[in-house]
């Protein structure tokens, strides 16, 4: 019996909610400004199925860590199918939960993703021993401790960050894993990029944020670099393409999460 | 754990440095070790801990006995690098072995970041105060407690947060002690979230590189979305200063103060520490314009140049209205 991979799509702004997705995201795993309201929470509860609802929280500072709850326990009241944890803080607080799934974000999880300028080059790709490989590509689930860790503090699912040199997972009872379709996670702003004054050469408070990155993604290119990077709010990513069949991706791989619409509808993953 | 104490955290990685480091004012060291059974095995960017050059570790476990015994000498403390974001199976227990080495050689703290490795220390009994790297990103008072319960005793603010931001996470859980970024390395990122690997010899590393930037249509980038990134690689993230803002930690129940620097020469990381232990012993309760003017001098003394929001760690106090920008 082949396994349907379930597709989520993760909203971004106030796109509208297309159908033949199983799922939807919404929520940021990078920034606090991008985390929905409890108004907003309960309105999409009443348009959609909520079991089918995600919530992605990010690393929340310490006047920011109470919002994140707040829609959290607001998502958790609503039926939400699954929260996405990417702060200790906040797993210390949804891991005792019940009736949601908790998720290990891609943030919490902490893959080496790079690019650096040899090492992870793809030339090298072939080269790096037998370590250095699973290293690179899935090391924290190799670290049997930390993974015990998660699943003591409520953790049953793990986001997958696609590796540069990709390697098969490896054989893990427990947990189940989506995986990001679309991007690596590079790197996260301290400051946020979009609210920098050139004038002043200084950055505006968070208070000041407008939500200007909505919407627009700014490609970063560098001749040291094979292909492009992309700053998307205070994240920095990769964009991947995967060939899905080509994984050959275990069953415990069942859902994948895409940052954008696929341009086409055979893009989808099934199997 | 709010207290009158203030202690400087200084680098280290070589036995010559300790006894002028401390003499200079630094009460903690720190550094890192590759033993050989681990840089035979891995390239430099797999990590043991937060560097990828030779360098800035101790060139043996030998030297860096010696130094953590030459510091205790001194009545100092050191507190060795375990900080990588996590360990595979294969390598944890070269890791604890270097923790119990550690406990025999007489480190007063490990720095870590996995909780994998907490856990595994936990398990085996090696039994050392544990400090929190910012690459395990406590950020708010529910990590920190969080981490607590794991045995943390020190946390190593992330260094992003502001000083309000601060001040919030301190007051929320005073019974733990509190470790902020002084003096050098102002990295631009979310350290804990980043994946850069660091690994050209120029010691450059992608942050700071120059950018083409558009938007996916092609066009140039908004101003402020270049501007971010040239100010970056204009102003050094190596001339990182949160002086000014000594006394507002202080406040807040920060009580000990680094200076990031391993693999600099000795004598820039004498320079550092001499400058911080000097405007410690100096500095007022609440700041005021001459304490303003007093850290602007000591940066353009200790960079060459004037300030920069770009390299202030806590630019609250920069861009307020204590004191001329520069």
């Amino acid at each position: 019996m082949s396994l349907k991979r379930s597709n989520y799509l993760h909203l971004q702004g106030s796109d509208p909610i297309p159908e033949g997705f199983d799922g939807f995201r919404i929520g940021s795993e990078s920034c606090s400004q991008l985390l929905p309201s409890v108004e907003k929470i309960r309105v999409m509860s009443e348009n959609r199925d909520p079991s089918s609802l995600s919530l992605v929280t990010p690393v929340a500072g310490p006047d920011e860590v109470g919002d994140v709850l707040d829609a959290v326990n607001t998502a958790v009241s609503h039926g939400w199918g699954e929260v996405v944890v990417n702060d200790w803080g906040v797993l210390d607080e949804v891991g005792v939960l019940e009736g949601i799934g908790i998720t290990a974000g891609r943030l919490l999880m902490r893959f080496r993703r790079g690019p650096g300028k040899f090492d992870l080059s793809e030339e090298l790709g072939d080269e790096l021993d037998l370590s250095t490989r699973r290293y690179f590509a899935w090391g924290p689930l190799y670290d049997s401790p930390f993974l015990a860790f998660l699943k003591g503090n409520g953790i049953d699912r793990i986001e997958l960050d696609p590796p540069r040199h990709w390697f098969p997972l490896p054989d893990l009872d427990g947990f189940s894993f989506s995986l990001h379709h679309g991007t690596r996670l590079i790197s996260v702003s301290g400051a946020c990029p979009w609210l920098y004054d050139e004038e002043k050469g200084a950055w505006k408070p968070l208070v000041n944020c407008e939500r200007s990155c909505a919407g627009t993604d700014i490609v970063m290119t560098n001749p040291s670099l094979k292909g492009p990077l992309m700053l998307k709010g205070r994240a920095i990513l990769e964009r991947v393409d995967l060939d899905m069949i080509e994984l050959q991706l275990p069953d415990s791989v069942d859902r994948v999460i895409y940052d954008r619409i696929p341009c086409e509808e055979s893009d989808k993953i099934s199997r | 754990m709010n207290s009158e104490i203030t202690e400087i955290l200084a680098p280290v990685n070589a036995l010559d440095e300790v006894t002028p480091l401390m003499e200079a004012g630094a009460h903690w060291l720190y550094g890192g070790v590759l033993p050989s059974e681990w840089a035979d095995r891995f390239p430099s960017t797999v990590l043991l801990n937060q560097r990828t050059f030779a360098s800035a570790q101790f060139p043996s476990l030998a030297q860096l006995g010696n130094a953590v015994k030459r510091a205790r000498e001194h009545g100092g403390a050191f507190a060795l690098t375990l900080n990588a974001p996590f360990y595979m199976d294969e390598q944890m227990p070269l890791v604890l072995e270097l923790a119990r080495w550690a406990v025999d050689a007489g480190v007063e703290a490990l720095i870590v970041a996995d909780p994998g490795l907490i856990v595994s220390l936990r398990d085996k009994g090696v039994e050392l105060p544990l400090h929190l790297s910012t690459m395990g990103i406590a950020a708010n008072a529910h990590s920190v407690k969080f981490y607590a319960d794991q045995g943390i005793t020190r946390i190593i603010l992330p260094r992003f947060l502001s000083l309000a931001q601060i001040a919030i996470l301190t007051s929320a859980i005073p019974s733990i002690e509190y470790e902020a970024f002084i003096l050098v390395g102002k990295c631009p990122h979310i350290e804990g979230l980043c994946t850069f690997v660091h690994d050209s010899p120029d010691r450059r590393w992608p942050c700071e590189w120059e950018w083409d930037l558009t938007d996916e249509a092609g066009d140039r980038a908004p101003v402020n979305i270049s501007g971010h990134f040239s100010g970056i690689r204009e102003n050094d993230r190596r001339d990182g200063c949160g002086l000014c803002a000594l006394p507002a930690l202080k406040a807040a129940g920060v009580s000990i103060f680094k200076v990031v620097g391993r693999g600099a020469p000795m004598l820039r990381k004498l320079q550092l520490v001499g400058h911080l232990n000097k405007l410690l012993k100096e500095m007022p309760a609440e700041p005021d314009k001459a304490w303003i003017m007093t850290c602007k001098d000591s940066y353009r003394e200790l960079y060459g140049h004037l300030c920069s929001e770009h390299n202030c760690y806590y630019p609250e106090v920069y861009s307020g209205d204590q004191g001329p920008k520069g």
